[in-house]
């Protein structure tokens, strides 16, 4: 997941990697289910800037503090990691139960569904990590 | 887990940074190995160790009097 900044070498190649195949992955996804030029240019743009604020921020942050990715950042971002998944998985399951009632009085899109999960992950996250920061 | 990492590194006359950088770790990692709200790792606990040239069990133990509890 992306976290603002890369705390370690290792964490930047990563990210390169997940920012290559998602571009590609755009590309191919656009082609097979015609989606809709503007929105993908909006996609590659949105890309395109945060990876470039990625690169340039974390190079910059890890120059700074080569040490940062220690083990106390990694035992706390895999508990954040932990809770953070587990919650998303709690409320996928309840979702999904509720999304098949046929008496709903109102429709959900696949799509809703999906970026709803993901910023809720995205927050609980950055909540759990600032959280068990303060605790550890 | 108690430990003694703040007077070692006061009676070496080493800063929070100084010893982070020695043991490569972060100084917020030193701050809370301090304040023991965080319990290092084996590999950290002998690196530390190493740097005050002090056997494991001088530096750490299982609360202040030194008996292990479950």
């Amino acid at each position: 997941m992306l976290n603002c900044i890369a705390k370690s070498k290792k964490a930047l190649v990563w990210t390169r990697i997940t920012f290559a195949f998602v571009v590609v992955n755009v590309f191919v996804l656009s082609q097979v289910l015609v989606i809709n030029r503007a929105f993908i240019y909006g996609v590659y743009t949105g890309l395109f800037v945060t990876y470039l604020f990625y690169e340039i921020m974390s190079r910059g942050f890890l120059k700074k503090n080569p040490n940062t990715a220690d083990e106390r950042f990694e035992f706390i971002h895999n508990k954040a990691m932990a809770y953070s998944g587990n919650s998303i998985i709690l409320l996928l399951a309840f979702a999904t139960i509720v999304l098949r009632a046929e008496n709903l009085p109102f429709t959900v899109a696949a799509h809703s569904v999906t970026f709803v999960a993901m910023n809720v992950f995205v927050i609980l996250y950055v909540i759990t990590f600032a959280w068990l920061w303060k605790r550890y | 887990m108690h430990n003694k990492i703040r007077e070692l590194r006061q009676a070496n006359g080493l800063t929070q940074e100084e010893l982070a950088s020695r043991v490569c770790v972060s100084r917020q990692t030193i701050i809370s190995l301090e304040t023991g709200r965080y319990d290092p790792s084996i590999h950290l606990a002998f690196r530390i160790a190493q740097t005050f040239q002090k056997p494991i069990e001088e530096v750490f133990s299982f609360d202040k009097d030194g008996a292990p509890q479950c």
